[in-house]
């Protein structure tokens, strides 16, 4: 009896040792790898399809977690043709490890990105192609990596979704764009009273107080839901994005993780902003935009735009999408990926 | 702990209540779900230290106090296992059929094992050798239990227990453990 239960318990450890193996099947990768890097392992989940060699990773945005983004568009088309890496950052949803707070969060994490790069890199072939996307707070993480050294020369192209790059011109941006939704919609007859309530609150605001700052964001949170409730863009959350979350993911992690550890805060404090150094961007560049993005006005994606010295770059708005366009209309974001990928590849 | 430590102890000098010291060493074994749903198993070792009668009040008022050790682990199939261990001490008011117990494990350790995982320093990238780490993980649970009837020596209990693993990242984490399972007297003894 008592033999039979140490093999129990030995062949249980062994299950949890290697339940996460590697599954391959023919071109299919379908596994979970960590990266440990400056005292933090992070969990890479690397998904899709190997056999064009062409890899995309995905930065997600603040408070968020890498597997948010494996539905929709991401497992119906884009895991389809390339790798998808969908990776937890520093601090972030499932990482973990020990580390004194840096004094230089944003650049720490910046070089985790290339640090999962040599991994990639180690790990499936120099030859591989790797393409950045990074959405929202991943934007601002995802520019700085590219505006670092010879950085770009790692990436076949960046592709920014809701993409920040300047702080303070995000913030001082809602008023403006709030204004212009509560006029539009006014004018379509759309909940007219309630838009006339908001426009009226909006108007009090100062967008380059600080004291404004948390009434801003209370105020786009309206915006977003009588958005919504007009049926003007779609509601972002589906049932498997719950399930990822609550299943994939583990919630109590995430959220202690995400309430202990926000790096954005950190670019909030500093004003951080890379107007200034965007020019020196020059590899292809997609920017997708959702026109009603109170979070990050798409204002900030023309002046990218305009700024970056990039021959081949392209800007999408999506006509009814708020902050995240690859849940609202995820078939014309799979498409621009797509054909920017295979025309970067 | 200390302060309901030292109350017990000063307690049974009281006339009105007694204190035993039955030796009593019990186990249990219980389904331990990491957020229910990440399954797990825990093992756990009691020893009651001490009982506290009130006669007066009957039986049901009595309170025992336990050394507690246990070690559990459970999968996260997303990303990573764990194994983990903690000693402390508990209370357990036995009353009736429906056992309460509250338990403080100031000691413990946890060890998580990752997936695959490669060491990136400066230029370099290696593999890692039984990846994972170790954290200190004080934790608390607490326990309704139900004997089993037509017995006095096993019975059935719901638990949550809480562990909370420090430093975690810069910070700390809790973990949730939602356990059921089968509590025993070791030797033929009574619960």
């Amino acid at each position: 009896m008592k033999a039979y239960f140490q093999y129990l318990i030995l062949g249980i450890l062994t299950g949890i040792l290697f339940s996460s193996c590697e599954r391959a099947d023919g071109n299919t990768i379908d596994e979970v790898i960590h990266i440990r890097h400056e005292g933090a392992d992070m969990p890479a989940y690397v998904h899709g399809n190997s056999e064009g060699n062409t890899f995309l990773l995905v930065l997600h945005g603040a408070g968020s977690y890498g597997l948010a983004f494996r539905d929709g568009a991401f497992t119906s088309e884009l895991e389809e043709r390339y790798v998808v890496v969908y990776w937890d950052q520093r601090a972030q949803g499932m990482s973990q490890g020990k580390y004194e707070k840096p004094g230089d969060l944003i650049g720490l994490m910046a070089s985790d990105v290339m640090a999962l790069v040599a991994v990639l890199k180690e790990k499936y072939g120099e030859d591989i192609s790797i393409f950045l996307m990074g959405h929202s707070w991943g934007g601002l993480l995802g520019n700085t990596v590219l505006l670092d050294g010879d950085n770009q020369e790692a990436f076949r192209g960046w592709i920014a979704v809701d993409a920040l790059h300047d702080v303070p011109f995000g913030s001082r941006s809602r008023r403006g764009l709030m204004l212009s939704i509560a006029d539009e919609q006014i004018g379509l007859g759309n909940q007219s009273a309630d838009w006339e309530t908001l426009k009226k609150d909006v108007m009090l605001l100062d967008s380059l107080s600080d004291d404004d700052y948390q009434p801003t964001l209370q105020y786009a949170q309206r915006t977003m839901s009588l958005l919504l409730e007009s049926g003007v863009v779609a509601p972002s959350v589906s049932g498997e994005k719950i399930y990822r979350a609550v299943f994939d993911n583990n919630p109590v992690t995430w959220l202690v993780s995400a309430f202990f550890n926000q790096p954005v805060n950190t670019a909030i404090e500093q004003d951080y902003s890379l107007t200034s150094r965007l020019s020196g961007l020059s590899l292809p560049v997609l920017y997708l935009h959702g026109k009603y993005d109170v979070s990050v006005p798409p204002v900030l994606a023309e002046d990218a735009f305009r700024r970056i010295s990039s021959s081949d770059k392209k800007l999408v708005v999506f006509e009814h999408s708020i902050h995240h366009p690859h849940d609202t209309e995820p078939g014309l974001f799979a498409s621009e990926v797509i054909h920017f990928i295979e025309r970067n590849r | 702990m200390l302060v309901l430590f030292v109350f017990l102890s000063q307690s049974s000098r009281s006339e009105a209540q007694e204190l035993h010291t039955n030796k009593q060493i019990f186990y249990s074994i219980a389904y331990s779900g990491n957020n229910i749903w990440n399954p797990g198993a825990d093992f756990a070792y009691n020893r009651i230290l001490g009982r506290k009668d009130n006669p007066s009040a009957g039986k049901s008022n009595s309170l025992e106090m336990l050394w507690r050790a246990n070690t559990g682990f459970y999968l996260d199939p997303g990303s990573h296992g764990a194994l983990y261990g903690n000693a402390g001490f508990g209370f357990r008011k036995p009353g009736g059929r429906v056992v309460f117990t509250f338990d403080l494990s100031p000691a413990g350790i946890y060890r998580s094992f990752l997936t695959e995982t490669y060491l990136v320093r400066v230029d370099e990238v290696g593999k890692v050798f039984l990846p994972g780490n170790f954290f200190y993980s004080p934790g608390a649970g607490f326990d309704i239990g139900r004997k089993l009837a037509g017995t006095h020596h096993s019975e059935i209990f719901g638990r949550i227990q809480v562990i909370t693993l420090i430093p975690y990242n810069t910070y700390l984490m809790p973990l949730i453990h939602i356990q059921i399972g089968l509590r025993f007297a070791a030797k033929g003894g009574k619960l």
